[in-house]
C-alpha cells in the first residue's frame, strides 16, 4: 500500500462546525424561497399581524378580557350597559356579562394562538414519534401501533375531545392544549409514516446500512431530516386545524374559564342573541373573521412552505 | 426463486473481477449478498483465506464424515462471513425466560403484598421490599440477556429501566385507581406512590436504585461471557464494513439530499467509531476527498448533493467508500449513468486508487465493452449461474459459451467499420420463477442438442407450433406424459404409423432450425398412439479447460456423470 | 428534402433564468434517410426533438428559425394545422415511454387511440389495423388485449413503436429508444426499427447518447453540444474522421469491444451551464485546440469537406455567427 503523507488541512473545519453552518445555509435557502413565493408572503402577513396582536395586546386592548366595565346598577342603556351595540367607547359593544367585547376579541387572539401552536406541537411530537417508530420498525410493533390509531381515529374526533374535556373538569391552559394535543396525533402518525415508509427504502438508506450505521443512527439521520419538511408542513396545518377545534369546544361551552378566546365570544355572543334581528350582529362576526383568517393564514404559509421544502429542491 | 444459485468465484488480491450479465442475471444481488446487504441462503464468502487452508476445506467437503464435517465448520468460522451462530431459542430458553419474567413480576408484586399484609413493621418491609426488587431486576437482567438478544452495549441499560418500571407500574396501577384529574395528577403522584409502599416507602426508594443496578449488572456479565463465545460474528460484520465496500450505481439516489458533502464522508468513520477527535475526522475527510479527485477538499465539504454534477457525486461516493480504507470494492455499474465523456475519468480514478491503496475490485456491469478494457478476469452470468469465467483476453476473443458467443456479437462498437455479424437472439430471458430445466440457456441457445434438457413441454410447444404452421398435420391431442416422453392421438383418417413417417421426414427437415426437435430419441407406436420419447439431459457443470478458463456448457465439456432424470 | 431546420432556437423560461436549449440548430433530413443525433445530456437534442411536433412544455419557445417539413415551416402553422400533422406525418417515440403507457387500458385499446383521432374509421377496422401493426412489430396479435403490466420493458417499446407508426407517418422520431434495455434486447429493436425504415420507407431520426447504437444503424450524424451543432456528416466520416475537436473526443471516449484493450480518453471538465453558456465557441472551456478567437467568436456550422459540416475555428472556411432576427415565437 503506498502510504501518502496525511497533511493536516487546518481550514477544513470540524464536523460541528460543518453541521451548524450546513444548517444556516439550509434555513438561509429556505427563506429565500419563502420571499420569493406570494402565497407564503401573504399568509406570512396575515400570521405577522395576528401574532401582532397576541403579543401586544396588554396596549392593544382597553380593558381586560373578562372585566366588567359596565355596573349594572348605573350604566346607560345602550351606551355601557351590558348587551350595548357599538359605540364610541366600545367599538364592538358589552357583552352579557359586561366586558368590552373589542378588547375580548383582542385578548382572545392570545389563546387562540397559544393553544392552536402548542397543542399542534404535542400532536406533532406525538404523532411524529409514533409514525418514525412505526414506520421504520415495521413488524409487529407497527401492527400493534397502527391498530391502535385505528382505535383513535375510528372515534369522531369532536367526541373524543368533548368526552376527554368533560372529564378533565375545569379547564385551564394546560388542560386544553393536552386535549386537543392528545387526540389530534393520529393522522400525522399516518401521514408520517406513510413518508417514512417511503424515505426507509431509498438508496442513500440502504447504502447507511452496509456502512454500518445502528437503526437509531439511521432514523435520526437520514430518515427524520427527510422526513422533516413534511412533518414541518404537516405541523403548520394541524395549528390551523387545532384553532378551530379549540373554538369548536369553546363553542360548546367547554371552554377556559379564566380568560377568553374566540369561540367562547361567539358561544357568549349566540346566547346573548347576536343573530336575532336587531341584536349585536358584529358581536359575532368578527370574532368570526378573525378566526377564519388567522386558520387561512396558517394554511396558506402551511401549503407554500410544502411546496418550497419538498422535492422541488431535488434537481439534477 | 432462486436469483443466484450456486455461484462460485474468487478473486485475488490486486485483482479485478468482471461480473457481466444481462438485467436479471443476478449480478446485483450477487454483489449486495458479499456485503451482507441480502441474505445469503447457503453458501460461503470466505474473506482473506490463505490458498493452503482453501485448498484444505475443499478436500475435507469432498471427502465427508462427520469428523471432517467439523474442521471444515473450524475453517468457515475462521474465514467464513457467512457463519451463523446458532442462536435460535429452543424450548428450554423459552421456559426458561418465561419462568424467569414470571417470577420477578410475582415477586415484584406479590411480595410487597405479602409484607405488607405479615409485617406491619417498617424495617422487616424494607428489608422485603428491597429483596424483592433485587432479585426482580436480577432476574429480568438474566432473562433479557441470553439469545437471541443482540449483544450490544445498550441492553443492560435499558434492562434496568425495565426492571424500574417493573417493579414500580404494576403495583401502582393495581394499587389505586388512576388519577382522574390530568392537571392534577402530577402533583399526586408522589403521594399515591408513597401510599402504596406505605412504611416500605425506604426499603422501595433503595430497591428503585439496587432493580437496575442488580438487572444491568448481570446483563453485563452474561452479554460479556456471550461476546467472548460469540464474538467472532461481532468482530467478523466490523471487519466487513471497514474492508469491504460497495459503490451504487445511482449517484443521485445514492447521497442523501439532506447531507452535506462532509457529513456523507464523515459518516462511516463517525458510525463505527474510528475516529473520534474533530481534527482527525476533518484530517481523513479532506484526504479521502482529495483522493477522490475533489481538489481542493475545502470547496467541496460543504456543498450538498443537488449542487454536485454526476460525476462529483460519484466521487462523493468514492470518497466515503475511501474513508474507511476497504480493501475490497464492489462496484455496482458505477459509470453506467454519467455521460460518456466522464466515464473515463471516474474509471481511471478507479483504477489509480487500485495502485495507490492496494484495492482490489469486483466490477458488476452489463456492459461488456466496459469489461474488455478494465478487467483482469470476467464471469458471464445468465439467470443466476455463471455460465463462463475465464481472463477478459480469452471470455471475450476466443468465447467459448454460446451465450457468451451470442451477447459479445451483439456489442455495437463505436467504428461503423466493425460490423460484425450479429447472433440476435429471438425471445427475452425467462422470469426468474421459471427457470428452464437442464441448462438454463437452452431454449434460446442457437446450437442447442439433446443433452441440454429440453422437456417434454417444450418439444410438445414446438410440435404445436409445427402441427399450427401446416407442417405437420395429423395430430389430434397431445400432452406431455412425463417429462421424458410425448404422448399423441392422430386425427381418424391417418394411422400411427403413417404418421410417423411424416414425423420422421419432418423432424429430420427441421431439427436445425427448431433446435428443441433434436432431443426427440425415438418414437413408436404403440396402442394406437403415437410416443415420443426424448433425450435425458442435464444441467451442464463449469468444467476447467484451462488453468483459470471455466465454462459450462454441453457442446464444450463432455458431461462430467451420466445424464439423469430431470427434475419434474 | 424532406425537413429542414434552419437556425433553430428554443429557450426556456425558469425561476434560475432563461436556459438556452437550443441555440441556432441547423440540419436536413432526406426522404428515407436516418439520421442520428448525438450528444450527452443537456445538449439540447430531445428539445429538438419535442420542436419539430411543437410538443415543447408550457415554459419552453420557439424564439426563431424555421421547421421546413415538406416545404411547409411548422414554426408558423397554426394550431390545428400543427395537430393535424402530429402523428399522422411526423411521430415520436418518446423516451422512457414504455413506462407510461396507460396501466389500466389494455394495449389495443392504446395503439387504436391515434388512429381513431386522425382518421375517422370505425373501432373495428381500427383494431384489424392494430392487429397488424402488432404483427409488423413482432407481436403476436393476440396479446392485443393484455395491458401493459404483462409485457416486458422490450415487448413494451415494441408496443411504442406500432404506437407510432399508427398513422402511416412519414418521418419516426425516436428518442433514446434503446437507452433502457439489454444490449439483446437492444439489438432487437434496432434491427426492427431497421426493417421497417426499409419495409414502411421510412425517415428516421435517432436521439442517443450513445455512438456506438448510432455507429449501427445511421447513416448521416449529427452531433450537439451545449445546445448548438458541431459536426454533421456521414456516420462512418463522422467516427472514423472527425473534425471537430468535440467530435473527436467523444469518438474516443467510448470503449471498443473489438479495439485494443486501453482505457478510452475523457473530455476533462463539466457539460456547460446553458443559463450562462460560455462566450465565443461554447466548446472552447474543454477543447486543447481552443486559441484566442475561440473565446470571442462563435463558429458557424459550416462545409469544411464535402458532405461534412462543423463549427471550429480550426477549418478556415468556418466564418462566425451573425446574430439572428426574432421571429414570431411558437411553442
Amino acid at each position: 500500500m503506498g502510504a501518502t503523507e496525511v497533511v493536516v488541512r487546518p481550514r477544513v473545519v470540524s464536523p460541528f462546525q460543518a453541521s451548524l453552518r450546513v444548517a444556516l445555509r439550509r434555513m438561509q435557502v429556505v427563506w429565500v424561497g419563502i420571499r420569493h413565493s406570494r402565497t407564503a408572503m401573504v399568509g406570512l402577513a396575515i400570521l405577522v399581524l395576528f401574532i401582532g396582536m397576541a403579543v401586544f395586546a396588554p396596549w392593544l386592548a382597553p380593558y381586560g378580557p373578562i372585566d366588567r366595565v359596565a355596573d349594572t346598577s348605573n350604566c346607560v342603556p345602550n351606551i355601557s350597559c351590558p348587551l350595548s351595540p357599538p359605540s364610541a367607547q366600545h367599538p364592538l359593544g358589552i357583552s352579557e356579562e359586561g366586558s368590552d367585547i373589542y378588547s375580548q376579541v383582542i385578548w382572545g387572539s392570545q389563546i387562540s394562538l397559544i393553544v392552536g401552536i402548542f397543542s399542534a406541537m404535542v400532536a406533532s411530537v406525538l404523532g411524529t414519534a409514533v409514525g418514525l417508530v412505526s414506520g421504520y420498525m415495521g413488524g409487529w410493533v407497527d401492527e400493534v401501533m397502527m391498530r391502535f390509531n385505528d382505535v383513535v381515529l375510528s372515534v369522531p374526533w369532536l367526541v373524543l375531545m368533548i368526552i376527554v374535556a368533560a372529564r378533565i373538569g375545569t379547564i385551564d391552559l394546560l388542560g386544553l392544549i393536552l386535549v386537543i394535543g392528545l387526540t389530534g396525533w393520529s393522522i400525522t402518525a399516518r401521514v408520517i409514516r406513510a413518508q417514512v415508509l417511503s424515505v426507509k427504502e431509498r438508496l442513500f438508506v440502504e447504502r447507511a446500512r452496509m456502512i454500518g450505521s445502528s437503526r437509531s443512527h439511521i432514523l435520526l439521520r437520514h430518515i427524520f431530516p427527510n422526513a422533516f419538511p413534511l412533518i414541518f408542513a404537516n405541523t403548520i396545518l394541524t395549528v390551523a386545524v387545532s384553532i378551530l377545534s379549540e373554538a369548536v369546544l369553546a363553542f360548546l361551552g367547554l371552554s377556559i374559564y379564566n380568560t377568553v378566546s374566540w369561540g367562547k365570544v361567539i358561544n357568549q355572543a349566540i346566547g346573548g342573541g347576536a343573530l336575532v334581528i336587531g341584536g349585536n350582529v358584529w358581536w359575532v362576526i368578527v370574532p368570526g373573521l378573525c378566526l377564519v383568517f388567522l386558520v387561512f393564514g396558517f394554511y396558506l404559509f402551511g401549503f407554500a412552505l410544502d411546496e418550497i421544502l419538498n422535492p422541488r429542491l431535488r434537481r439534477r | 426463486m432462486r436469483a443466484v444459485d450456486g455461484v462460485s468465484f474468487d478473486v485475488k488480491r490486486g485483482e479485478v473481477l468482471c461480473i457481466v450479465g444481462e438485467s436479471g442475471c443476478g449480478k446485483t444481488t450477487t454483489g449486495k449478498a458479499l456485503l451482507r446487504l441480502v441474505d445469503t441462503t447457503e453458501g460461503d464468502i470466505f474473506f482473506e483465506i490463505p490458498e493452503e487452508e482453501y485448498r484444505r476445506y475443499e478436500t475435507m467437503r469432498s471427502r465427508g464424515g462427520p469428523e471432517r464435517a467439523a474442521q471444515t465448520d473450524a475453517i468457515r468460522r475462521k474465514y467464513s462471513f457467512s457463519w451463523k451462530e446458532q442462536l435460535a431459542w429452543d424450548t428450554r430458553q423459552i421456559l426458561t425466560v418465561l419462568g424467569a419474567f414470571a417470577a420477578a413480576f410475582i415477586l415484584g408484586l406479590g411480595l410487597p403484598a405479602l409484607a405488607a399484609g405479615l409485617f406491619r413493621a417498617a424495617l422487616v418491609n424494607s428489608a422485603f421490599l428491597l429483596a424483592a426488587s433485587l432479585l426482580c431486576g436480577l432476574l429480568i437482567g438474566m432473562a433479557g440477556s441470553l439469545p437471541p438478544t443482540r449483544i450490544s452495549a445498550r441492553t443492560p441499560g435499558m434492562l434496568g429501566l425495565l426492571a424500574i418500571l417493573a417493579v414500580n407500574l404494576f403495583p401502582l396501577l393495581a394499587a389505586k385507581e388512576f388519577p382522574t384529574s390530568l392537571p392534577t395528577a402530577s402533583a399526586d403522584l408522589f403521594g399515591v406512590w408513597s401510599a402504596v409502599w406505605g412504611p416500605g416507602f425506604f426499603g422501595m426508594l433503595a430497591g428503585i436504585v439496587l432493580a437496575p443496578a442488580a438487572a444491568g449488572g448481570a446483563s453485563k456479565i452474561l452479554l460479556g461471557r456471550r461476546r467472548e463465545t460469540e464474538g467472532l460474528q461481532a468482530i467478523k460484520m466490523r471487519t466487513l464494513r471497514r474492508r469491504l465496500h460497495l459503490i451504487f450505481q445511482d449517484p443521485y439516489e445514492s447521497l442523501n439530499p439532506k447531507q452535506s458533502v462532509f457529513e456523507i464522508v464523515s459518516e462511516p468513520l463517525v458510525v463505527n467509531r474510528i475516529a473520534h477527535d474533530p481534527e482527525e475526522i476533518a484530517a481523513l475527510v479532506g484526504q479521502s476527498l482529495e483522493d477522490a479527485g475533489l481538489r481542493p477538499a475545502e470547496e467541496f465539504v460543504l456543498r450538498f448533493p443537488h449542487e454536485l454534477s454526476g460525476g462529483q457525486r460519484q466521487r462523493v461516493s468514492i470518497a466515503a467508500a475511501l474513508a474507511l480504507q476497504p480493501d475490497f470494492i464492489v462496484a455496482d455499474e458505477p459509470v453506467s449513468m454519467l455521460d460518456v465523456s466522464i466515464r473515463t475519468e471516474i474509471l481511471q480514478l478507479m483504477m489509480e486508487l487500485r495502485e495507490k491503496r492496494g484495492l482490489t475490485y469486483l466490477f458488476i456491469t452489463h456492459d461488456l465493452s466496459l469489461a474488455w478494457i478494465l478487467a483482469d478476469r470476467i464471469a458471464v452470468m445468465y439467470l443466476g449461474k455463471i455460465v463462463e469465467q475465464g481472463t477478459a483476453e480469452e471470455v471475450i476473443s476466443h468465447p467459448k459459451h454460446p451465450y457468451t458467443q451470442a451477447l459479445i456479437s451483439v456489442v455495437p462498437s463505436p467504428d461503423p467499420r466493425h460490423l460484425a455479424k450479429r447472433t440476435i437472439l429471438k425471445g427475452e430471458r425467462p422470469d426468474a420463477v421459471n427457470i428452464p430445466g437442464g441448462c438454463r440457456f437452452h431454449p434460446r441457445c442457437p446450437v442447442a442438442f439433446e443433452n441440454c434438457g429440453w422437456s417434454a413441454d417444450e418439444v410438445a410447444e414446438e410440435l404445436k407450433s409445427l402441427s399450427t404452421a401446416g407442417v405437420l398435420p395429423g395430430i389430434a391431442q397431445m400432452e406431455a406424459q412425463n417429462p421424458w416422453t410425448v404422448a399423441l392421438a392422430v386425427v381418424p383418417g391417418t394411422t400411427p404409423e403413417a404418421f410417423i413417417e411424416t414425423f420422421r421426414h419432418v423432424v429430420k427437415e427441421h431439427r436445425d432450425s427448431r433446435r428443441a426437435l433434436k432431443a426427440i430419441a425415438g418414437v413408436r407406436a404403440r396402442g394406437g398412439y403415437v410416443y415420443v420419447k426424448l433425450h435425458q439431459g442435464s444441467e451442464p457443470r463449469l468444467v476447467e479447460l484451462e488453468p483459470g478458463n471455466t465454462v459450462a456448457c454441453h457442446l464444450v465439456t463432455a458431461p462430467a456423470e451420466a445424464p439423469h432424470a430431470l427434475p419434474a | 428534402m424532406l425537413l429542414e431546420v434552419k437556425d433553430l432556437v428554443i429557450e426556456y423560461t425558469t425561476q434560475s433564468g432563461t436556459v438556452h436549449a437550443v441555440d441556432g440548430v441547423s440540419f436536413n433530413l432526406d426522404e428515407g434517410e436516418a439520421l442520428g443525433l448525438a450528444g450527452e445530456s443537456g445538449c439540447g437534442k430531445t428539445t429538438t426533438a419535442l420542436a419539430l411536433m411543437r410538443l415543447l412544455p408550457y415554459n419552453g419557445r420557439i424564439v426563431s428559425g424555421s421547421i421546413l417539413f415538406r416545404g411547409r415551416d411548422l414554426v408558423k402553422v397554426s394550431d390545428t394545422r400543427i395537430r393535424k400533422i402530429r402523428w399522422k406525418d411526423i411521430s415520436i417515440i418518446f423516451q422512457g415511454a414504455m413506462n407510461s403507457l396507460n396501466p389500466v387500458r389494455n394495449i389495443g385499446q392504446q395503439i387504436a387511440e391515434p388512429i381513431v383521432l386522425h382518421e375517422a374509421v370505425e373501432e373495428q377496422e381500427a383494431m384489424r389495423r392494430v392487429g397488424e401493426l402488432l404483427e409488423l412489430v413482432g407481436i403476436n396479435r393476440e396479446r392485443m388485449r393484455d395491458y401493459p403490466h404483462e409485457f416486458s420493458g422490450g415487448m413494451r417499446q415494441r408496443v411504442m413503436i406500432a404506437m407510432a407508426l399508427a398513422c402511416n407517418p412519414k418521418l419516426v422520431i425516436a428518442d433514446e429508444p434503446v437507452t433502457a434495455l439489454d444490449v439483446m434486447i437492444q439489438a432487437q429493436i434496432l434491427e426492427l426499427l431497421e426493417r421497417l425504415r426499409k419495409e414502411l420507407h421510412l425517415s428516421m431520426i435517432l436521439i442517443s447518447h450513445d455512438l456506438s447504437v448510432m455507429a449501427e444503424t445511421c447513416e448521416k450524424v449529427a452531433i450537439m453540444y451545449g445546445g448548438k451543432m458541431m459536426e454533421i456528416g456521414t456516420t462512418v466520416d463522422v467516427f472514423t474522421d472527425a473534425k471537430h475537436p468535440y467530435t473527436q473526443g467523444l469518438v474516443a471516449a467510448f470503449p471498443d469491444i473489438r479495439g485494443p484493450r486501453t482505457m478510452p480518453a475523457s473530455i476533462p471538465g463539466d457539460v456547460p451551464s446553458l443559463i450562462n453558456p460560455p462566450t465565443g465557441c461554447v466548446f472552447h472551456p474543454r477543447c486543447k485546440f481552443a486559441f484566442d478567437r475561440c473565446t470571442t467568436a462563435e463558429p458557424a456550422l459550416a462545409e469544411v469537406t464535402p458532405g461534412r459540416q462543423a463549427a471550429c475555428f480550426l477549418y478556415p472556411e468556418v466564418p462566425e455567427v451573425v446574430l439572428r432576427t426574432e421571429t414570431v415565437a411558437a411553442r
